[in-house]
């Protein structure tokens, strides 16, 4: 406190982490039996401090303004260092991973460092008047290291505008409004979640032998892009909350459009190039949509109580422009699925589409086959078969290529909503929470592993649907040991047979419990006791095969709603006891 | 406190210069362009992390020669049911197929590697008669990869500069002919750099001999026997 309201304020925090990674696979194990006893060690050390300084002044003028001041800069670094030791070949497993040095083949140590800064000069104004009317605006200079020279630097203004109706004096002679404020805001939001090192050429290094030594290459590993800026996300955000008999009900309401520029995202090229991939500023997409919220106290009662409360939010996402007009090819690729990418992002269309062939079905009888100008020579009934829709000139040219390739599914629901329940009777209190989404579209890439009809694997049950003479009328190819390339192309295509509903209602949790009366327990020595019981992930609504719709193996944006082997959310039982003294 | 505001936005001004130097950080594990390419040790190194390449499974490993040149042939069929693996077997190989683009990627990689070798190597500061040296090598290993690529692909883009930024990267497909001239051209000026043998420690490099081997096999393709004087290139397959 310098003068009355100005205050000025340094602080430093830091956090430091270590973790530590041990491992050793014995002699009875199978990795271990191969290697003759395996052991490694690895460890990792980050360290991250804050440095804010700040300056504010806070004062009220003759009542009614409200002035609020606040600039500033903080600094920021982020390091890492990681460290790795690994042998295998051991004597004995007495060891375990406590002494490397015993294996007869000792890996390379390896050990790697990272480093990353942030500066931001930060300034903010809030003024309010009366309660009433308040304004806030905020203008913030971010630079990171991890940007190109001259780009490491962005601008990111916010304002804000609010205004509570319910304070004005018009507004005092009613009591069925106990709230009503308006809201108004824009903002821009930066985004510098990317590698370290991403602006800049790296190169990397190689292990060769010749003769009887090993020899070190250092190669080009990796291109950097100097090009490389701040993500911007610029929102434009209006509310209206409300608050009616006494906030018995109150509303909360937003609408907004943002816009996303300079997305980051891997950008592929050419291999030819030497290199596969880089990270650029793709282009930009937008998202707009509501979300609701609606609480109501329905009974309060002494004895019995109900209070509820409903969400609804809804998005609608766009790509707007890609910075060359070509679509991307973007979702982490399965090995099962012969490598292929399952998403696109492409202009006017949204960030969640999949991509991949139509499936057809499977051929029915020899007369389908014939029929189709695209089938392969080898083509038995029972085989699947992919739709030719393209080809190079833009027309079916009765081959299965990439051209057939097109948007198969959306991983983004239509919308999403909550439900949620607290019912208080005496001593019990009992309350749920549902959950759901609607009009998403799941990527079910199991079925690959788990539909192949080759006798050999676990398969589901609708297999027992497959195509069989008796059974022609099906999408399920027939069972066969070995199948001609183009069905099991068909078989282990991205493709709409793999797209299934995703939409779900699924009870999130259940829990029913009991608190003991007051003076009774008090006796005790207690001061409240509880006793409950409680469900989650009880019971889930859904059309969709796997085992889990609410699940996404990829736990990133560009890769949701795809699911292959993903650990599904367990269903939990809980019961408990809650003691206060 | 109206006198400390410019007293504050003044050094904060005055910061500026530091914190451009506090958002420098550059990698401590790795080295850039800017940093290498200087010695003969360098030189060295760059040249030894071509032939790395040479044993990644896409190429001469299983999934290049045995997948891609067995499968082709009548000598072999696949076993069990991959997709990719039957589609080589049956000539309907598409662009995703990942045995094939793997095959194409790592040659690429082998060729950009030995462009960074070639182009840089004009920088170094080393004995001229080894720098030429392991300059013909590196080309001697490019060839190698365009060997493999045109009797694969036939026509392919010809990359002799290393890439150095993503402007400007669609190269179109050079003809056969091309492919071979540049092949040829690239493989006769090694004859005269590459040394007949190295010691114990550089057992595995492209030696002289392995040079005049290559050209002959290339000379042998009977495509382009057919297309030149057979009878004279022959007789140079021949000669060493």
């Amino acid at each position: 406190m310098i003068t009355k309201g100005l205050e000025a304020r340094v602080s430093i925090g830091g956090n430091l982490s270590y973790d530590k990674n041990d491992f050793y696979a014995p002699e009875n194990t199978l990795q271990g039996r191969q290697t003759g006893g395996y052991g490694s060690v690895s460890t990792s050390k980050s360290f991250r401090w804050v440095n804010e300084n700040t300056i504010s002044y806070e004062n009220e003028f003759l009542g009614l303004h409200k002035l609020d001041l606040l600039g500033g800069f903080t600094l920021e670094r982020a390091t890492s260092e990681n460290l790795r030791g690994a042998s295998a070949g051991f004597v004995t497993d007495a060891f375990e991973y406590h002494n490397l040095n015993a294996g007869e083949v000792p890996s390379n140590p390896a050990t790697g460092a990272s480093e990353s800064s942030l500066v931001s000069y930060i300034g903010r104004v809030h003024y309010g008047f009366d309660e009433r009317y308040l304004v806030t605006l905020t203008g913030r200079i971010d630079g990171s290291s991890r940007f190109g020279e001259g780009n490491k630097y962005g601008f990111f203004p916010s304002g804000a505008l609010a205004w509570r109706v319910t304070n004005e004096p018009f507004m005092e002679d009613q009591n069925v409004f106990s709230n009503i404020k308006l809201r108004l805001s824009y903002g821009v939001t930066g985004n510098q979640a990317i590698g370290n090192y991403a602006a800049l050429t790296q190169l990397g290094n190689s292990q060769v032998t010749f003769g009887d030594r090993v020899a070190v290459g250092i190669n080009p590993a990796s291109l950097g892009n100097e090009d490389l800026r701040w993500e911007k996300t610029t929102q434009y955000n209006a509310g209206l909350d409300l608050g009616l008999f006494n906030n018995r009900i109150s509303l909360t309401t937003d609408i907004y459009y943002k816009k996303t520029t300079d997305l980051l995202l891997i950008r592929r090229v050419p291999r030819y190039t030497g290199y596969t991939q880089y990270l650029d500023n793709i282009g930009s997409t937008e998202n707009r949509g509501i979300e609701l919220t609606l609480d109501t106290q329905n009974i309060t009662n002494s004895n019995f109580s109900w209070t509820s409360s409903v969400n609804f939010a809804m998005n609608r996402n766009e790509v707007l422009k890609l910075s060359d007009g070509e679509p991307l090819l973007v979702g982490t690729p399965i090995s099962y699925a012969s490598g292929q990418s399952f998403r696109i992002i492409q202009e006017g269309k949204s960030l969640g589409a999949f991509y991949g062939y139509k499936y057809g079905g499977v051929y029915s009888d020899q007369q389908e086959i014939n029929n189709n100008p695209a089938a392969s020579s080898s083509a038995q009934p029972g085989d699947p078969y992919l739709l030719d829709i393209s080809g190079p000139e833009g027309q079916p040219d009765g081959t299965i290529d990439g051209n057939d390739r097109t948007i198969v599914g959306n991983g983004f629901p239509d919308f999403t909503f909550g439900f949620t329940n607290n019912f208080v009777y005496r001593g019990f209190d009992l309350s749920f929470f549902i959950q759901g989404l609607y009009g998403n579209e799941i990527l079910n890439m199991n079925t690959l592993r788990l539909e192949t009809g080759r006798g050999y694997l676990n398969q589901t049950s609708d297999l027992l649907n497959r195509w069989t003479p008796e059974n022609r009328n099906t999408d399920i190819p027939r069972a066969a040991r070995s199948r001609s390339s183009a069905s099991q192309t068909a078989m282990r295509a991205i493709s709409s047979r793999l797209i299934e509903d995703g939409s779900y209602v699924r009870l999130k949790n259940i829990t029913l419990g009991y608190s003991f009366p007051v003076d009774w327990i008090n006796r005790f020595g207690a001061r409240s006791v509880r006793l409950y019981v409680s469900a989650q992930n009880l019971y889930t609504l859904t059309n969709y095969s796997g085992y889990d719709p609410e699940v996404s193996t990829y736990n990133n944006l560009g890769n949701l709603g795809a699911d292959y082997g993903t650990y599904p959310k367990a269903k939990t039982y809980l019961m408990g006891i809650e003691l206060g003294f | 406190m109206k006198r400390l505001i410019p007293v504050l936005l003044l050094l904060m001004l005055s910061m500026t210069g530091c914190m451009d130097h506090f958002l420098n950080n550059e990698p401590e594990d790795s080295l850039s362009p800017q940093n290498f390419y200087e010695s003969e040790q360098d030189a060295r190194a760059a040249i030894y992390s071509v032939y790395e390449r040479l044993g990644t499974p896409s190429l001469y490993n299983l999934n290049g020669v045995m997948y891609i040149l067995d499968n082709a042939s009548d000598e072999a069929r696949p076993y069990g049911a991959n997709a990719e693996r039957v589609a080589i077997n049956d000539y309907s190989v598409t662009e995703l197929n990942t045995i094939t683009s793997g095959w194409w990627k790592i040659s690429f990689q082998i060729i950009n590697r030995v462009n960074a070798v070639t182009t840089n190597m004009p920088g170094t500061d080393m004995d001229p008669e080894l720098r030429a040296s392991i300059v013909g090598e590196a080309k001697f290993l490019r060839v190698l990869a365009y060997f493999n690529l045109v009797r694969m692909y036939g026509k392919i883009p010809i990359i002799t500069q290393e890439t150095e930024n993503f402007e400007d990267i669609r190269k179109p497909r050079s003809p056969v002919d091309s492919v071979y001239a540049q092949i040829i051209s690239d493989l006769k000026g090694t004859q005269e750099v590459l040394p007949v043998s190295y010691n114990a420690d550089d057992q595995g490099r492209a030696t002289v001999g392995a040079a005049k081997t290559l050209l002959a096999k290339v000379y042998l393709k009977d495509k382009l026997v057919g297309k030149l004087q057979a009878d004279v290139f022959l007789a140079r397959a021949v000669r060493f």
